[in-house]
């Protein structure tokens, strides 16, 4: 674990300079490194920046799309934002949580987003990082069973 | 290099965050393995007509236009064949959407290549900050002032008198800020302009730095917007690269950098203040508005002077420079109290087609996606994606009992209504509808009935 702070550590001073106006982006790289914001990594984050960790914690979870708990092997993030919601976003919410059963047991996290920005194709949700829309549960099921099948 | 050849037919595919979750990418791949050696193409951003995606434009070299709609990689590799065989066939289906506009801001979205800074400059880009730097900053500042141009983020405040303030401020050094969050549900407007001209923003964006004398300019994206700052991100490179970013831009001596800054998420990091306290590494909360965000707060351990400009707004400020400021605002004149034209409403009309409008709405909140040829269609209702509002609060109706009751003024305490003389004013609102019964008995006035 040590090793792993120091590492961290080296890695967050050549990459970001020592100012507070950093932490965004120091977050997004822990993010985008780890999947999620471990305890340990916003801790370095606040020794890099010069901040407290209450803060460092204060901030990141104040943040809708940071996530401090790791998430599954698969995210499916469904859209139910204004645009989708008044599009049927419910009924997919519905049909995803209860494909849940069909995925073979893999470990799927399941989000709402408050608006994925694709309100021209609502409703939308988001697998795995891409983005379906003009979505029903229909063609939700179909790609439920593609994720499960992979 | 341009991509502006001659004698070619020229295959734009709008891809962008909207279009690619529809298929627009598989229908790029499929149009560059089947198009012919002698057609170019390039992928342009989403030219608002989301419900149409993914669109595929053709133009050929004598200048027709075909457009297709909801393409697939079937009848991608469909029109491949009609590119190769130089027989390209009319519309797929025709709408009403495109005719009747003239683009200002969305101008070149969607058919402009965002890859390539040539597209831009082909089209006169970079021209209008090329004049900015040719005169000072205060002179600048007094011509945005006159034509008045105003923010497009729903406060419609003047850029120009935003300028001036952050300019009165006397610290070093200074941040401009794009507001390119869009943080608002339902609202899908910025995406366009910066997958589709993202050099439009970046040029309004240097001279909004100029007016104010930052030398410091962050665009702000949100966490979602992954193809917008992607880019962005490529927009500010090639504008390096050529010399419009960086030090002695254009020779004039100003010098800018610019950094692309994301966002977390949230409907609140929109807000100019709460943006101001992501940026500088405190929790999404929005501050109080004295000290505004261009004077120095005393919480913060460096006195920054800020402007924020919003997207749309940093992208109506190339437009004028260019040309000369009655040249511009004369088919527009005078700039109506609010909406300003130029940059319509995003939403669902009457056909419950989503679309983005740029056409400017004559009348606040009027339905206009599909008032062009074949008229309406009688589908769902419509379905205006607008910040919900407060509910009315019950007021309390003045008293009944109160003076000129008698004469029939004020609210007495019986009506039948139909004569309306006893309307209290100001009208009385209450959670059920107002009701126009004041209890009299009969039409006649006070006077032949009696002291009530």
């Amino acid at each position: 674990m040590n090793t792993d702070r120091n590492t961290l550590r080296s890695v967050l001073r050549e990459k970001f300079p020592r100012d507070h106006g950093q932490l965004l982006p120091a977050l997004h790289f822990l993010q985008h490194e780890f999947g999620y914001l471990p305890d340990w990594g916003m801790e370095v984050v606040g020794w890099h920046l010069g901040i407290p960790a209450s803060e460092v914690y204060g901030a990141a979870t104040s943040y809708t799309e940071l996530r401090t708990t790791a998430p599954g092997n698969h995210v499916i993030r469904v859209c139910t934002g204004l645009g989708c919601r008044i599009n049927g976003a419910g009924v997919i919410l519905e049909t995803v949580r209860e494909s849940f059963a069909e995925t073979n047991g893999k470990e799927i996290t399941i989000e709402e987003t408050p608006c994925g920005y694709l309100c021209g194709m609502a409703p939308a949700l988001e697998i795995d990082g891409v983005w379906h829309g003009r979505v029903d549960a229909g063609s939700v099921k179909a790609h439920l069973k593609e994720l499960s099948q992979s | 290099m341009s991509r502006t050849q001659d004698g070619k037919t020229i295959v734009t595919v709008q891809v962008s965050h909207c279009s690619m979750s529809v298929g627009a990418s598989e229908v790029a791949e499929a149009l560059a393995a089947a198009l012919p050696d002698d057609a170019v193409m390039i992928t342009a951003g989403c030219d608002g007509a989301c419900f149409d995606a993914p669109q595929v434009l053709a133009t050929t070299a004598s200048g027709e236009r075909h457009r297709y709609v909801r393409v697939n990689p079937e009848s991608a590799r469909e029109i491949a064949a009609q590119v190769a065989s130089g027989s390209l066939s009319d519309t797929v289906r025709t709408n009403g959407f495109h005719s009747g506009q003239r683009r200002i801001t969305l101008d070149g979205c969607g058919e402009l290549d965002c890859e390539v800074i040539d597209s831009y400059l082909d089209r006169g880009g970079y021209s209008g900050l090329a004049n900015a730097l040719a005169m000072s900053a205060e002179e600048l500042i007094e011509e945005v002032k006159e034509s008045g141009l105003r923010g497009r983020g729903g406060a419609y405040f003047p850029a120009a008198l935003k300028w001036q303030g952050a300019r009165s401020v006397n610290v070093e050094p200074r941040y401009l800020v794009v507001n390119s969050e869009e943080g608002e549900p339902g609202v899908f407007k910025d995406r366009h302009l910066m997958e589709g001209v993202p050099h439009r923003i970046l040029e309004g964006a240097i001279i909004a730095a100029y007016a104010t004398g930052a030398n410091f300019a962050l665009i702000y994206i949100n966490a979602e917007a992954d193809l917008s700052a992607e880019v962005m991100q490529h927009a500010v490179d090639q504008a390096s690269q050529f010399g419009i970013i960086g030090k002695d831009i254009l020779g004039s001596g100003f010098e800018l950098s610019v950094e692309i800054r994301r966002g977390a998420g949230g409907y609140v990091c929109g807000e100019e203040t709460t943006l101001l306290n992501t940026v500088e590494g405190y929790r999404r909360e929005p501050r109080l508005r004295s000290p505004f965000p261009t004077e120095p707060a005393l919480s913060l351990p460096k006195g920054w002077g800020r402007a924020g400009d919003g997207d749309s707004t940093a992208s109506h400020q190339p437009i004028f420079p260019s040309a000369s400021i009655d040249g511009f605002m004369r088919p527009i004149r005078p700039q109506p109290k609010s909406p300003p034209p130029g940059r319509g409403p995003c939403g669902w009309g009457w056909c419950g087609r989503a679309a983005v409008d740029p056409r400017p709405p004559d009348k606040p909140g009027r339905r206009r996606c599909c008032t062009g040829p074949g008229g309406r269609s009688r589908g769902t209702p419509p379905r205006w994606a607008a910040p919900a509002r407060a509910p009315r609060r019950a007021r309390p109706r003045p008293d009944p009992s109160g003076p000129g009751n008698g004469r029939g003024r004020g609210a007495p305490a019986r009506c039948r209504g139909g004569h309306g003389r006893c309307a209290p004013a100001p009208p009385v609102w209450t959670v059920s509808p107002p009701s126009s019964r004041c209890g009299r008995r009969s039409r006649r006035s006070g006077r032949s009935r009696g002291r009530r």
